[in-house]
């Protein structure tokens, strides 16, 4: 039985595995955001110094 | 010109010789062996009745042996010096050659006289040993001898080619061979003769058997019913050789000879077989019945060890064993010698190789039933065991005679199962089986594969990658304004692809320092925002005589894919020699090939694989600790 579930590990590791290299995808990645589109649409953008200091800050 | 037709010397019946090649008829009405010579007949004596040994043969049954056609013209019944008889069957070719069937528990021997060549010698009987193996003058490969023993001719029927004299001792050796070659050395005469050919099946002579219950239809062993000399009590023999018989009223021990019955002592204990004798039972080779039932036991280091055997028979098949040790179970069926190559350590059957695993001196406890020999109480015979689960090979050594046998494990189940009864009511296994199979031996097999499989994952995922650069820019931010300050830099858009990771590389020229920069790429479509930081620091120094270090004046690290399209990156940069610029160099790649992944992949994989054969040679090094010989094998036997 213990080798049975062993075996599907086993299995599973290589399924995400496969998953991994083939998406793309890492573990552990920081947290995503989206900049909300009345900050993207105004002047100056997310590009401006008030808008990574004072309005929003990437997630950090 | 010799005589053909006579009258008999004894009783004056007419007798006819009908075969150029026989020597001897034997007078149908008097049951004179008569000799003919140039001249006249003369009368060697008498014989007995024939013994019912339940031969599927009889005189005038024909054959066909190597393509040529041959009758059954005679017929002898030995009665071999340890008891028992067995039939030897002449069967007579179309050109006048006479073959030697020889018929004994089942089994048959074609064989033919031998001339030796000239200059050569058969091996003396005292120069000849039970086991001894070499080539025989006359005859082609290495023989072993199986036994060597003496016999009488006790009854005989039909025209027989030699002077067969009633009564007259004669000593003779059987050998065996691979393929199935068999020899008999005849020391009747000053000079031994060499008979040589090889084991045959009925089927092999193309020979119907003679009685209606052998044969396709399924047979069942017919009982003598006899009462038992010590107590009056019915009892029943099963198997037409029986040599000894136990009372099961009385449990009184019983010499039996042609049929009677004879008190020889009142056993003392008895066993208990599974089922009663007379049971019949379904293996795989056949319907058998258990005929007999003993208790052996060896004594090893001053400990006992008991066993089990049970007896079976079926007139197809002749006989097998059920042996029975704590709780483990092995089908044995008898081999011939020939075919083992016994290398001591190592004998080699049907070119499976077995080690040997124990050798002792095992003793007969009790008997129990019918037995084919004339088995006792305290018997002893030297035997050696040879393992390669879930087959053994058992080697038992008498100064006349060597046996073999070939035993397949079989559980506790299956033998329940045969038998008819719960396996709880049979001994649970409370060791490792010398012959057990080993449940993980293939147990790495799957693991195997899934190496395999993830081995070729791997280097696809490795060699299809599609690294490529999609940023590389060197910058100098000025100094800061304060410890706390930072310098915020957007490099130009950039182009990133989904389903490819994103490693972003920076260096810095740090010497015991750091600098830490934060960074972030931003979907101008979406406003998805992926941030990440990338500390710089690298120190080093000397202390107590020995140099350091520490950290990197390079950092990397990995993001998953973004989807598809354009970012700005972002970075802010914080440094702790504020006062001074900082020279940052910045990379980006995307589709970089994660060895570190494949290499965790691999480990989790060779781990399991690594600890399937663990066990599997745990299980291999607890069997071969039960044995007497110090064998180091984690092959697991594996039959497959």
């Amino acid at each position: 039985m213990l080798n049975k579930i062993g075996l599907v590990l086993g299995a599973l590791a290589i399924v995400v595995y496969a998953v991994v290299s083939f998406t793309g995808t890492e573990f552990g990645d920081p947290q995503r955001e989206v900049v909300p589109a009345d900050v993207r649409q105004s002047p100056g953008g997310y590009r401006s110094f008030h808008f990574w200091h004072s309005g929003y800050h990437g997630g950090k | 010109m010799t005589v053909t037709t006579a009258n008999c010397p004894s009783c004056g019946a007419p007798i006819a010789f009908k075969v150029g090649s026989s020597i001897v008829v034997i007078c149908e009405f008097c049951n004179s062996a008569v000799a003919r010579t140039d001249r006249d007949v003369r009368d060697l004596g008498k014989v007995a009745d024939l013994i019912d040994t339940q031969s599927p043969l009889a005189v005038g049954v024909e054959g066909t042996f190597e393509g040529r056609r041959f009758v059954l013209t005679g017929r002898a019944q030995n009665a071999h010096s340890a008891g028992g008889v067995w039939d030897e069957w002449y069967a007579t070719f179309g050109d006048g050659r006479t073959g030697w069937l020889a018929e004994a528990q089942g089994r048959f021997y074609m064989t033919f006289p031998q001339a030796v060549p000239p200059g050569s010698q058969l091996p003396s009987l005292h120069g000849l040993k039970p086991g001894m193996h070499g080539p025989l003058p006359g005859a082609s490969g290495d023989f072993v001898v199986n036994e060597i023993g003496a016999g009488r001719p006790v009854a005989a029927e039909g025209e027989i080619p030699y002077e067969l004299v009633p009564g007259q001792e004669f000593w003779f050796a059987d050998l065996s061979g691979a393929g199935g070659s068999f020899a008999t050395v005849d020391y009747s005469d000053a000079t031994p003769a060499l008979y040589a050919g090889r084991e045959v099946t009925l089927a092999d002579l193309g020979v119907r058997a003679q009685r209606d219950t052998f044969g396709e239809r399924e047979r069942h062993v017919g009982a003598a019913r006899l009462t038992c000399p010590n107590c009056g009590g019915p009892m029943d023999l099963r198997v037409p050789d029986t040599e000894r018989a136990t009372c099961p009223n009385c449990n009184a021990l019983l010499d039996v000879n042609q049929g009677n019955l004879k008190y020889l002592l009142t056993l003392q204990y008895r066993g208990t077989p599974i089922v009663p004798l007379g049971t019949e039972v379904t293996f795989d080779e056949g319907r058998q019945m258990l005929v007999g039932y003993m208790t052996r036991y060896c004594v090893v280091d001053g400990t006992t060890y008991p066993w089990d055997e049970y007896l079976l028979y079926s007139a197809e098949l002749g006989f097998r064993w059920l042996v029975h040790d704590s709780g483990h179970w092995s089908y044995v069926v008898p081999i011939s010698p020939g075919e083992v190559f016994d290398g001591e350590i190592v004998a080699t059957y049907h070119n499976r190789q077995f080690k040997q695993f124990q050798a002792v001196t095992a003793y007969v406890s009790s008997v129990y039933g019918e037995f084919y020999w004339r088995v006792a109480e305290g018997e002893t015979v030297y035997a050696k065991d040879y393992v390669n689960a879930p087959e053994i090979l058992s080697k038992e050594m008498t100064s006349s005679e060597v046996a073999w046998s070939h035993g397949t494990y079989m559980s506790r189940e299956q033998v329940a199962g045969i038998f008819g009864v719960s396996p709880d009511t049979l001994t649970a296994p409370s060791t490792i089986g010398m012959a057990q199979p080993n449940p993980h031996v293939n147990r790495w097999k799957p693991w195997a594969a899934l190496v395999l499989i993830g081995l070729i994952v791997g280097l696809v995922a490795l060699m299809t990658g599609a690294r490529r650069p999609v940023f590389s820019k060197d910058y100098v931010l000025p100094a800061l304004d304060s410890a706390t300050g930072t310098q915020v830099v957007f490099a130009d858009a950039i182009d990133l692809q989904n389903y490819q990771n994103i490693r972003v590389k920076m260096s810095a020229p740090v010497d015991n320092t750091w600098a830490y920069v934060e960074g972030d790429f931003v979907s101008e479509e979406t406003g998805l925002v992926q941030n990440f930081s990338v500390p710089i620091e690298y120190y080093h120094g000397v202390e107590d005589g020995e140099s350091w270090s520490e950290g990197s004046v390079e950092t990397t690290t990995f993001l998953s894919a973004l989807p598809t399209g354009r970012y700005t990156l972002r970075l802010e940069a914080q440094w702790e020699r504020w006062q001074q610029p900082l020279s940052v160099s910045v990379e980006v790649e995307q589709g970089v090939p994660r060895v570190l992944y494949f290499l965790v992949l691999m480990g989790i994989l060779l781990g399991g694989l690594a600890l399937a054969l663990l066990v599997r040679s745990s299980f291999e090094k607890r069997r071969w600790a039960e044995s007497m010989f110090t064998v180091v094998d984690d092959s697991g036997d594996d039959s497959d």
